[in-house]
């Protein structure tokens, strides 16, 4: 039997928001809009999600004669802590300000994506950090979220 | 002419010239190293240029779309590894030259047919862009809809291999474009109730995301590094004037084949790139020696691909449609400091045009000093370990994705735009489409919706109009194009 490849997994999702979408389209929200030339708000989506539907079942259909592809192992074990890795980064930004989660974060990465030199990974770390601070917030003057610790940075 | 002085008057700012160099300088050395690009470049550069004034912006942009084009060659030449994928075709003559020992008279000939071929791409783009925007003036929605619809189908059309996948992935730029108020009638879409959402994805949070973000988690996915082997002799030696004269002929039929595909939408340098070089192998004085480290194949390359820079630019200065995700991230940047390409950049900014002619002319030139004073420094900055370099891009990414509002929730669409971007690309869907879809959507929307009060809501006099039809035909064509193909195939194997 032939298996979907990751191309059709990623498609019949796709497809099942597609599918979502579209009956949103008939929400009574909609309804009450006004019309220009006899199309409201969600005359063009409409369109555009009929379409995705469609490219969306070539591609399911296509999936089942690619090669199944391995979509595991270490690589994609390290990206996801990376993913993860960089979504805490963006979390703790809004809640710590810039500088204290990018000491961390810049520490961390290099280590995750294999990088193990302790002191050039740390003396980059703070190094990086406070320069890019420096640059945006004194020289361009483009203010980066501050800590509610701390009345500098 | 004093609409010209105004616009030379821009340029010869401190400002405006510390820009075109800083920014050609940082375009090589993107470019120079691998898995970088030309649109990771320039969003890595973005935050920066929010405080700028709009001339240093853009200048500085120009300076490291072109300067990351010519910088891939360098790796290409040196390491066998091109620095971005416009510069492969390079690696095919330039890395057996290095390794026979001339690897500085590559990154000679290499930088001289990138500063001519740039150099041509001006002038083409000084000519044809004017030529356009007037003859655009012509055009309703009904064309803008036809172009949009064209420009759209050429991007995903090129996605080889992969069609309906970049179909799908432009349907969803078109789609994801239209969250928010609809402009017409000022009904929210698909917000679902949340006040966040109803200005829409922020367009460069999203760029940044699925460019940049994706590529770091890829990268960590492959955990691949690269393995420098710098060749020795890395330097720079200019060929003598006589070794060009049998070349002339094929630097110009690349230089035009380089400027001619960049105006098509979707192609890119590294298309072009290949095409001249495929050109060259069949036409070319020494064509039995390509692939040896014949200069001939560095010229037919290098010519081309730069030849695409200038001239991209037509279709997105005359039109307002970008060609590719680097003219679109652009395309994002003009807008975000008060500058909307379009026919009417022409009328009303003509010194802000003529700015842009004179800094891609400083560009090039620019370009030839830094890859002769520079080419050796620019090997170094390949020693330094991946895994840094990504942690760099990623923080000044994010960056990029919060400095334009100042908005929180800008990262967390960069963010989400990222892990997207590394499932689709992970499922071998092409991102340039999904950014050209959000791009192109709301001029695609609007003109339908005003194309169909001027038609009485009828479709079919959309195809009355002969501009309109052309393209209708065009795109047809296209979208047919794998089916006669294969078609073809068939028969001959019958």
């Amino acid at each position: 039997m032939m298996k979907p490849s990751f191309a059709s997994l990623i498609g019949g999702l796709i497809l099942l928001i597609t599918a979502f979408l579209f009956s949103h389209t008939f929400d009574e929200a909609y309804q009450t809009s006004l019309l220009t030339a006899g199309r409201g708000p969600v005359f063009y989506p409409r369109i555009v999600l009929g379409a995705m539907g469609l490219f969306s079942v070539i591609v399911i259909a296509e999936g089942f004669a690619e090669e199944t592809d391995a979509i595991t192992g270490r690589g994609v074990l390290i990206a996801l802590v990376a993913v993860a890795l960089t979504g805490a980064y963006i979390f703790s930004i809004e809640q710590a300000g810039f500088v204290i989660p990018t000491l961390f974060f810049t520490f961390l990465l290099p280590f995750v994506l294999g990088y193990r030199n302790v002191p050039i990974v740390l003396v980059i770390s703070v190094t990086y950090t406070f320069a890019v601070w420096y640059v945006f917030e004194k020289l361009f003057l483009i203010i980066l979220p501050s800590s509610p610790w701390f009345e500098v940075i | 002419m004093d609409v010209f002085a105004l616009g030379l008057d821009h340029v010869l700012t401190m400002s405006a010239l510390g820009a075109i160099f800083i920014g050609t300088i940082l375009g090589v050395a993107v470019g120079v190293l691998p898995g970088l690009g030309s649109v990771i470049g320039i969003t890595m550069v973005l935050p920066f240029t929010y405080s700028m004034g709009q001339i240093p912006a853009l200048a500085l942009m120009l300076g490291i779309y072109c300067g990351s084009v010519y910088g891939g060659s360098i790796s290409a030449i040196v390491i066998n590894t091109p620095g971005t994928p416009q510069a492969a075709a390079t690696a095919l003559d330039g890395f057996p030259m290095a390794q026979r020992g001339d690897a500085d008279l590559a990154i000679g000939w290499a930088t001289a047919a990138s500063v001519i071929g740039g150099l041509f791409s001006v002038v083409v783009l000084i000519i044809a862009a004017p030529q356009l925007a007037a003859f655009s003036l012509n055009f309703t929605s009904i064309e803008y809809f036809a172009l949009g619809i064209f420009a759209l189908i050429c991007i995903a059309n090129v996605s080889r291999g992969a069609m309906a996948k970049g179909l799908l992935a432009g349907a969803i730029g078109l789609f994801l474009a239209t969250i928010g108020v609809d402009h017409v009638t000022g009904d929210m879409r698909f917000t679902f109730g949340s006040f966040e959402m109803t200005a829409g994805i922020s367009l460069i949070p999203a760029i940044v995301g699925l460019f940049a973000l994706s590529e770091v988690f890829m990268r960590a996915s492959e955990s691949a590094t690269v393995k420098a082997q710098i060749a020795h002799n890395v330097g720079f030696r200019l060929p003598p004037f006589s070794q060009w004269m049998p070349r002339l002929w094929l630097l110009l039929k690349s230089c035009t084949i380089g400027s001619f595909v960049g105006t098509l939408p979707g192609t890119g340098a590294a298309t072009a790139a290949f095409i001249a070089y495929s050109e060259a192998k069949r036409s070319a004085p020494n064509r039995d020696k390509l692939g040896t480290g014949e200069p001939d194949g560095l010229v037919a390359a290098e010519s081309a691909n730069n030849a695409v820079t200038g001239s991209a630019m037509v279709p997105t200065l005359a039109l307002g449609i970008p060609g590719d995700p680097v003219t679109a991230v652009m395309l994002g940047t003009f807008i975000v400091h008060g500058i909307t390409p379009g026919p009417r950049l022409f009328t009303e900014n003509l010194d802000l045009v003529y700015a842009i002619f004179l800094i891609l002319i400083g560009v090039n030139i620019l370009m030839f000093f830094i890859g002769a004073l520079g080419s050796q420094l620019f090997t170094r900055a390949l020693r330094m370990p991946e895994p840094l370099l990504m942690t760099m891009v990623t923080v000044i990414a994010i960056v990029g994705a919060y400095g334009v509002r100042g908005n929180p929730l800008d990262l967390i669409t960069a963010f989400l735009a990222g892990v997207g971007g590394f499932i689709l690309r992970k499922a071998g869907f092409p991102l340039a489409p999904l950014v050209i879809g959000m791009v192109l959507s709301q001029m695609i929307e609007n003109s339908l919706r005003q194309g169909l009060l001027l038609t009485r809501g009828s479709f079919l006099a959309f195809f009355e109009r002969p501009i309109a039809l052309t393209l209708f035909i065009l795109t047809a064509l296209m979208l047919a194009w794998p089916a006669i193909r294969w078609l073809r195939a068939r028969r001959q194997e019958a």
